[in-house]
Order: C-alpha cells, then sequence, then structure tokens
C-alpha cells in the first residue's frame, strides 16, 4: 500500500473578498518561494460581505453595477463571479512532486473530478462537463463565469454549478473553484440547495469536498493555519486589492 | 525536434539573437503551446519597459489558466508583436516565426549565450516528465 501524502487545510470561514484574495495570493507566493517543497493547501472559503471577483485579464471597464458592492481582481483567469452563498476553495501546489499534471486541461480533470466525488458523497450525480460547442470569438465571451459555459465546469444535468481558474507562476500552480450553494437567477447554471431541495450547510460542503479530494488524490487532509509569513504578507496585500468602480 | 538556431528557458521560452545585432527576439515553444491549450489572452509589456532575466514580463491565459512569461535575458523592449496579439492562434500555427512576443535589447550577451541549446533543452523536458 502507497504512502498517503498529507496535504494542509485551511478553514477560513468567511471573510471580504479583500482578505480573502489576498490570503489565496499570500499562500501562492509563501509557496513559491519554498519551490517543490512546499505542503500542497486546500483552502476552504466563503464571502462576507457578498463581493465581485474578476478574472486577472477583465477589464474594470466592463463591470457595471446596480448597487455597491466590493469588486476584487483574481489572480486567476476566466470570468468575473458573484461570491454570494457559495463554497469557494484555492488549491495551491507545486506542480512537481504533487499528483496534479502539468498540462492544463489534464490538471483541471483531476481537481475537477475531487469535486465531482465530494459531491457523489452528497448523493448528487455531477460530471465534468467536457466539451463545448461555442459560436462565440474570445472577445465575446460572457462577462460572467456562470454564464460562460467551459469545457472544466462541474455540471448537474449539464447546468453548472461548480466554475474553476488556475495560475501558473515559477512552478507553483493555484486553482480556484466556486460552488454554487444558492441560485443566483443565472442562466444555464444551477445550485447545491436546488439540487438537493434543502439548504445544505457550509460545514456540510466543506466535508464534503476534503473526501472528494481526499479520494482523487489519496491523501490526507490535515487541519492547519496559515504561517507567519502568510499572515503577514495577506495583511500587506489586503490593502492593495481594493478595485475603485 | 526543437529548432537549432534558437536557445531555450525551463520555462519554455525561446530566445534568437538577430544577426549582427543585440537583439534578442522572445516566444514560447510548441511544447508550452500544447501544455497551454485553447489561448485566450496575452498581455505583453511596452516597447521601452526593462525586462530582467528570469522575471516575469507578461502574461498569457488559456483555459481560463494565468501563466506568467519569464525573460530569458536582461535588457530593455524594442519592439512588440503586435500581430500575435491579435491573432493568438499563430501561436500553434508558427511558434518559431511568426509567433515572436518581443524583441529585447540586451545588456550581457552572456546571459543569452548561457541558455540552453535545443539539444539541452530536450533533454531537460525528457528529464521533467520523468520527475513527474
Amino acid at each position: 500500500m502507497g504512502k498517503i501524502v498529507k496535504w494542509r487545510l485551511i478553514r477560513s470561514g468567511h471573510l471580504n473578498g479583500y482578505i480573502n484574495m489576498a490570503v489565496d495570493e499570500a499562500m501562492f507566493t509563501c509557496n513559491m518561494s519554498q519551490n517543490t517543497s512546499a505542503p500542497t493547501t486546500l483552502r476552504l472559503y466563503g464571502w462576507n460581505p457578498p463581493a465581485i471577483s474578476i478574472g486577472y485579464f477583465q477589464k474594470t471597464e466592463d463591470i457595471k453595477l446596480d448597487k455597491k458592492i466590493d469588486v476584487v481582481r483574481r489572480m486567476t483567469g476566466g470570468g468575473a463571479i458573484l461570491h454570494d452563498r457559495e463554497l469557494t476553495f484555492s488549491l495551491i501546489a507545486p506542480i512537481k512532486n504533487s499528483s496534479i499534471p502539468e498540462k492544463v486541461s489534464d490538471s483541471y480533470n483531476v481537481i475537477c473530478q475531487a469535486i465531482v466525488n465530494g459531491l457523489a458523497f452528497l448523493g448528487i450525480n455531477a460530471q465534468i462537463r467536457g466539451k463545448v460547442k461555442t459560436s462565440l470569438s474570445k472577445n465575446h465571451q460572457p462577462f460572467f463565469c456562470f454564464n460562460s459555459p467551459s469545457p472544466s465546469d462541474v455540471v448537474f444535468k449539464n447546468k453548472k454549478l461548480v466554475g474553476s481558474a488556475q495560475r501558473r507562476k515559477n512552478g507553483t500552480l493555484m486553482h480556484h473553484g466556486s460552488i454554487l450553494l444558492d441560485d443566483q437567477n443565472l442562466n444555464g447554471a444551477i445550485s447545491i440547495n436546488t439540487i438537493l431541495g434543502r439548504e445544505i450547510k457550509f460545514e456540510e460542503i466543506s466535508n464534503a469536498v476534503i473526501q472528494g479530494f481526499e479520494k482523487e488524490f489519496s491523501t490526507k487532509l490535515v487541519p492547519a493555519n496559515l504561517t507567519c509569513d502568510e499572515i503577514a504578507l495577506s495583511r500587506r496585500l489586503e490593502k492593495t486589492k481594493r478595485l475603485n468602480i | 525536434m526543437f529548432p537549432n538556431e534558437l536557445k531555450y528557458t525551463k520555462t519554455h521560452e525561446w530566445a534568437k539573437m538577430e544577426e549582427n545585432t543585440d537583439v534578442v527576439v522572445v516566444g514560447i515553444t510548441d511544447h508550452a503551446v500544447k501544455q497551454l491549450g485553447d489561448i485566450a489572452f496575452l498581455e505583453l509589456p511596452e516597447a521601452g519597459n526593462k525586462v530582467k532575466k528570469d522575471s516575469p514580463f507578461g502574461a498569457i491565459e488559456s483555459i481560463k489558466a494565468v501563466f506568467d512569461l519569464t525573460s530569458p535575458v536582461t535588457g530593455e523592449v524594442i519592439e512588440t508583436n503586435q500581430q500575435i496579439v491579435d491573432n493568438l492562434e499563430l501561436f500553434e500555427k508558427d511558434p518559431y516565426k511568426q509567433g515572436w512576443m518581443i524583441k529585447i535589447k540586451i545588456e550581457n550577451k552572456d546571459e543569452f549565450e548561457s541558455l540552453m541549446n535545443a539539444s539541452a533543452y530536450e533533454s531537460f523536458l525528457k528529464k521533467e516528465e520523468g520527475e513527474h
């Protein structure tokens, strides 16, 4: 029997968008500085107050707000997300010495399969979307992630339940995933609560996701705290995260 | 497999010294293009910007994954390839010619000379695949 690899598990609870993105960037930066010896880390968190995150390449002038809400830029790609009632996870790993494939599409597949495994523990038969037929050019993609079908989506009955995006730098990967807990009236999307017909607790979906990753990667997720370096860096980064829209 | 007249980095950029100049042309290898998949966005520095060896000079996005582009040499960007910014499919069609991204006027030719040649890059890729 193979040795079980331990991963670090950070449960952050619900934080504001600026802190959430600052913590992710701090974890990514500190992991990168340790090169291949850094532990793979899964962080689970929610958003309070709700916030919009935009992808690395998205333009702030494309954001149209009808109410005041925090807006923050992610390090990862993809479209904008309204983070309200959702579970977000960030997976940070050195690509070498981890079970994550280097090829982008392959890495999405294994990480999304972990989520599919986790949802199966809740009795949800979700799938990875796979191929997408789109007539839209790259310059005319919908602004919001959940309006935009992508091969890496985790779907339930062809409706998007989980959106994903990544950042790679100096051999380190950060994967963001957003799991919709409640409906946002988005075309082509569905939430956990709608599928289950009840209100899922944050703890329950968190535990399912943890089990999904442990199963997919034959790993044990060990609860931990952020390091002193990660906390110090995230406090500095938080001040830079506020976008003026 | 990889053009012999080019030099290579561990982060999968290629570099070519323009004849009788101190200008290095930079792109990404077809190995990188295959790993990336369908490229959607590209961010390049403007002419006049300084770049530093082993530091990011731009970013590229494919399948919602953002990668940093790493400069193989230190110097000043003298030209960027607007054609590739507008036609990202050129990365796949012609990564070593029309797919160039920036031209850098370099400060130290030794930095260029110390990059990997084609056979060293090929060996590096084999080793990397073996380790994974």
